[in-house]
């Protein structure tokens, strides 16, 4: 009996998600069903030859090079020592304001997030040079846990971004629009992060007392400190909005200027080849899930199943606003059992046509379902980063930790309802600046 | 008209992008050769879902698309032969000079060889416009003009650039805005006006050359041998007898797409336009000697065969 | 991880010996592909700088930056997989324990091995068209049948580590007390935050970097 493309679509779909779950890695997962599915609608030579094709014609891409050149930024970043001197210049300029050393925590995180794509990373980090500082000063433990678990989430959102790279290489929008579009969201993050705590610690002076003393010299001491930051900062998107290079020109730019920078602070040749090898193990990773995923986008497009699906969720007698709800819930399900990566790769190549056909913003949407992804990477069961913060602080409990969470996990739905009702925070920058 | 009964047939055919006056011949072909058969012959058109761009021709090779559009300047060395087309200065800014030609050219050995080696056969031309250039700031309106302008142009036009003195940059489609803006290149040729208006070059650009047609490209649409030898002779027929219509529409698409465009052009931004002499005076300068040494540089192609053909079918057709 | 033995039987010396045998290999492909990043980093400074203050941009930059994407995307495949670094979602097997959880682990490498199998052959013939045919890059006409072969090499040496890992499950499914060799195991949520802690504090004490996951 022959089966109609759609059909075996779906049974391609339901396969990849057994296979997803007995622990087969995405890439094998999800090239498997890709190709199984391709010699199933297109025979065996055609369909086994333009699987064969896809790893090189999906990976060798200039778009694609961005990616190693901001993952190695955020390696030689923990070099140049970026972390702690974040953390000692946010205390001095901001420690006086109410519950100060969790709004440096913030801040640190923010400006740390502008040289490091990475969350969990920097959620234990910070777990380790912040969460001391703050209970010495006898701030409220679970603010102190909470607000390093939060504020790691900030990574992903404020550029340079690998997870924001592989939404706009999936759905093929430009990579510095993208992460330009990440930049505005990530501060008011951020901001919000910061009016919340100042709230608290106003309303409750225990949870975290000022903490002054410091003069400007004090201030401006620091600040050559987390000049790599700054510089990187200047060079990607001064770079992007002058015209002077493109994203990945910019990306070797803002790479280079950490790695001189982290050279003059001492790395020798054993911690550079340490970098460049965790870089290249890491960029490998990344690809590999890309053109996996890719095989099975392919053979849905054969299937026409994104189109099939599109129309179907345009033809809900649902206004596109329920839909939207709807879909970021199904993506708070799957982002307590998934990695954000995977999760993203698995579902966007369906999803993402019929949010369009809804008439959203594709830029707009990258922004909102990264900041997902975000929130699931700090709620439980598995929100990885409050592990990350129990890890290094065992005396915290794991409960009190996701009970720190809770204010800023509140604040987050309340920033991505803020992004739904005001489009603009997302779309002004990116349009601004690249048209 | 009568229903044409057949078998019942699919084929998928692989272009890329969004759905625009590049490919609206084909989807008149798939519209009329579905209506034709009463729906036993359909062509699926796939934006980007069956290939890539750059491997068109691969996925018609492996057979896992019966038919694709492809464009020869993407991979110079997949199709030598028609890297023909892409020499800067020849006369083929009228379309209909552009169909004869092509026509022509297409059933020249080497093209067909070129064909040949991927499995595929020349159904009909997109005809691609002419590529003009936009720009700022000074307005080139000889050849010297163009020296030490730094210009995004590619293939046999980035030749002739440069033998005019001007620096060539690559830049990806998608960045041209932006550097355009900032001013990191002074200019940059697109297919006119089309791809000019869908870059939004208009809206920083001082200036367009309005006919200097220094030069195009070629992307035909093509179909795997084996599948349509599979076809019945009825549904052959249909697709053979269908060319000048589809010709006709992809004319009218860009004659609508260039009605709705220039006056916005001509009141936004200076045209430069140049006279016959001038025009010589660029094929003197830039012209001939890139297609010279092209011709030198392949010597496995007969090169000046295919330049002179192309010259002399022009003449005749105008 | 990959574990090594802490007793000193006998058992499981074979593997070992073939694991660090084709270590060396895997190794070696990902120095490459960290210095193609290396040269990535000065190729753009390159670029933007040529371009910049000389009016001299790189010849062929894009193409040549589009090539070189192929050595970091495929040389280190295998040295990931052994590492287990590649994602996978652990939710059921880390649930899992003893034989069940070997039997589960080498179904899941056999599946494995079975695409990798049918990709190596079709990727080659991905490079031999080019080669056959020709096939250059769009500016700069550089031939591409280079970055086209890297794919079917790089999968080779991940073919052989899968086999490996197969080996290494079998066994442990045959004798589940066994000392793991030669294979990757299952992380809890915790090991993971574990992992990620280790990494961050060895960046600042000794020098290797942290885990940029997550
Ligand atoms: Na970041
Ligand atoms: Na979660």
């Amino acid at each position: 009996m022959e089966l109609d493309p759609l059909t075996v679509g779906l049974i391609g779909m339901g396969g990849l998600l057994v296979l997803v779950l007995l622990g087969v890695r995405v890439v094998f997962a999800a090239s498997a069903v890709g190709l199984i599915g391709l010699v199933v609608l297109l025979g065996w030579g055609p369909g086994a030859g333009l699987a064969g094709t896809i790893p090189h014609s999906k990976s060798v891409s200039y778009t694609l090079s961005v990616l190693p050149m901001f993952i190695l930024i955020g390696y030689l970043a923990f070099h140049a020592g970026i972390t702690a001197a974040a953390f000692d210049a946010a205390r001095k300029w901001f420690g006086w304001v109410p519950g100060g050393l969790a709004v440096a925590t913030v801040l640190a995180t923010a400006g740390f997030a502008a040289v490091s794509g990475a969350s969990t990373s920097t959620a234990a980090v910070f777990a380790r040079i912040a969460i001391p500082e703050m209970l010495r000063y006898n701030y409220d433990r679970r603010l102190a846990a909470g607000v390093v678990a939060a504020g790691g989430t900030l990574a992903s959102l404020i550029p340079p971004s690998a997870i924001l790279i592989i939404y706009a290489i999936i759905v093929e929008e430009s990579v510095g629009k993208l992460l330009l579009a990440g930049f505005i969201p990530g501060m008011i993050s951020a901001l919000i992060y910061v009016a919340l705590i100042i709230g608290r610690a106003k309303l409750n002076p225990k949870l975290g007392p000022p903490v002054g003393g410091f003069t400007w010299g004090d201030r401006m001491r620091s600040l050559p400190g987390i000049s790599p930051i700054i510089a990187v900062v200047l060079v990607i998107f001064g770079g992007i909005y002058f015209g002077w290079s493109t994203p990945t020109e910019a990306g070797a730019v803002g790479a280079f200027v950490v790695f001189c920078m982290a050279m003059a602070r001492g790395m020798g040749w054993a911690k550079l080849k340490d970098a460049l090898l965790e870089t290249a193990t890491l960029t490998v990773m990344i690809f590999s899930i890309i053109w996996g995923v890719l095989v099975f986008v392919r053979f849905l497009g054969f299937a026409q199943l994104p189109e099939a699906f599109a129309a179907w969720i345009v033809a809900l007698p649902l206004p596109p606003f329920a839909i939207i709800i709807m879909i970021l819930l199904g993506y708070t399900i799957l982002g307590m059992f998934m990695d954000a990566i995977g999760m993203l790769l698995l579902t966007l190549p369906v999803v993402y046509p019929a949010v369009m056909a809804l008439g959203y913003d594709s830029v707009w949407f990258g922004i909102i379902v990264v900041k997902m992804a975000e929130i699931c990477l700090v709620t439980p069961p598995i929100g990885l980063n409050c592990y990350v913060v129990n890890g290094v602080r065992p005396d915290i409990p794991l409960q009190d930790v996701f009970r720190g969470i809770w204010p800023f996990f509140l604040a987050d739905v309340a920033t991505v309802g803020l992004f739904i009702a005001y489009p603009e925070l997302i779309t002004w920058l990116p349009n601004l600046m690249t048209n | 008209a009568e229903i044409i009964d057949g078998p019942k047939v699919n084929w998928n055919f692989a272009v890329w992008g969004k759905r625009r006056a590049f490919t609206e011949g084909m989807e008149y072909a798939a519209e009329q050769v579905k209506e034709r058969t009463g729906g036993k012959f359909t062509i699926t058109m796939g934006y980007g879902s069956f290939s890539k761009p750059k491997e068109t021709l691969d996925g018609v090779k492996l057979g896992a698309t019966q038919g694709a559009m492809f464009c020869n300047f993407y991979h110079p060395g997949k199709n030598p032969a028609f890297m023909v087309f892409t020499l800067p200065f020849l006369p083929l800014g009228d379309p209909d000079v552009r169909i004869r030609v092509t026509r022509k050219l297409y059933e020249h050995p080497a093209l067909v060889a070129d064909m040949d080696r991927w499995n595929a056969m020349t159904y009909v031309s997109t005809i691609l416009p002419q590529y003009e250039f936009f720009g700022r700031g000074k307005e080139p309106h000889k050849p010297e003009d163009f020296a030490g302008m730094r210009v995004r142009a590619g293939g046999g036009i980035g030749s002739a650039m440069e033998k005019l003195g001007a620096t060539l940059s690559t830049v990806p489609a998608t960045e041209v805005y932006t550097t355009l803006e900032r001013g990191t290149v002074d200019a940059a040729s697109f297919p006119y006006t089309y791809a000019h208006v869908a870059y939004k070059l208009h809206e920083i650009a001082d200036w367009f050359t309005g006919n200097l047609s220094p030069g195009t490209s070629e992307c035909p649409a093509v179909f795997n041998k084996d599948a349509y030898a599979a076809l019945p002779q009825q549904y052959k027929d249909l697709l053979m007898g269908m060319r000048d219509e589809i010709y006709a529409v992809q004319k009218k698409a860009y004659a609508d797409i260039d009605a709705k465009n220039l006056p916005m052009l001509r009141e936004k931004l200076t045209e430069i336009t140049y006279t016959e002499e001038q025009r010589a005076d660029f094929q003197e300068k830039a012209g001939k000697v890139v297609w010279d040494e092209w011709v030198k540089d392949n010597p496995k192609l007969p090169g000046q065969e295919l330049i002179d053909l192309i010259l002399s079918e022009a003449k005749a057709s105008m | 991880m990959t574990h090594s033995p802490s007793s000193s039987s006998h058992d499981g010396a074979q593997l070992l010996f073939f694991d660090a045998l084709l270590f060396r290999v895997e190794k070696s492909f990902t120095f490459i592909a960290a210095f193609g990043i290396f040269f990535l980093m000065l190729l753009g400074v390159t670029q933007v700088v040529g371009r910049k203050l000389f009016d001299i941009p790189v010849y062929g930059y894009i193409d040549l930056v589009e090539q070189s994407t192929a050595l970091f995307a495929f040389l280190g495949v295998a040295y990931c997989q052994r590492f287990g670094t590649h994602v996978r979602m652990e939710l059921v097997v880390s649930h899992l324990s003893g034989r069940t959880l070997w039997v589960v682990e080498a179904i899941a490498i056999v599946f494995s091995i079975v695409i990798v199998s049918i990709f190596i052959p079709h990727s080659f013939d991905h490079f031999l068209r080019a080669w056959e045919y020709g096939d250059t890059t769009i500016d700069a006409e550089f031939p591409v049948w280079p970055s086209k072969l890297l794919v079917p090499i790089a999968f080779s040496v991940l073919w052989l580590r899968l086999v490996l890992q197969l080996a290494g499950f079998i066994r442990l499914s045959i004798r589940p007390d066994a000392t793991p060799v030669a294979v990757t195991t299952v992380h809890d949520i915790e090991t993971k935050a574990r992992i990620e802690i280790e990494d961050a504090y060895v960046s600042d004490k000794n020098g290797a970097s942290p885990s940029q996951r997550g």
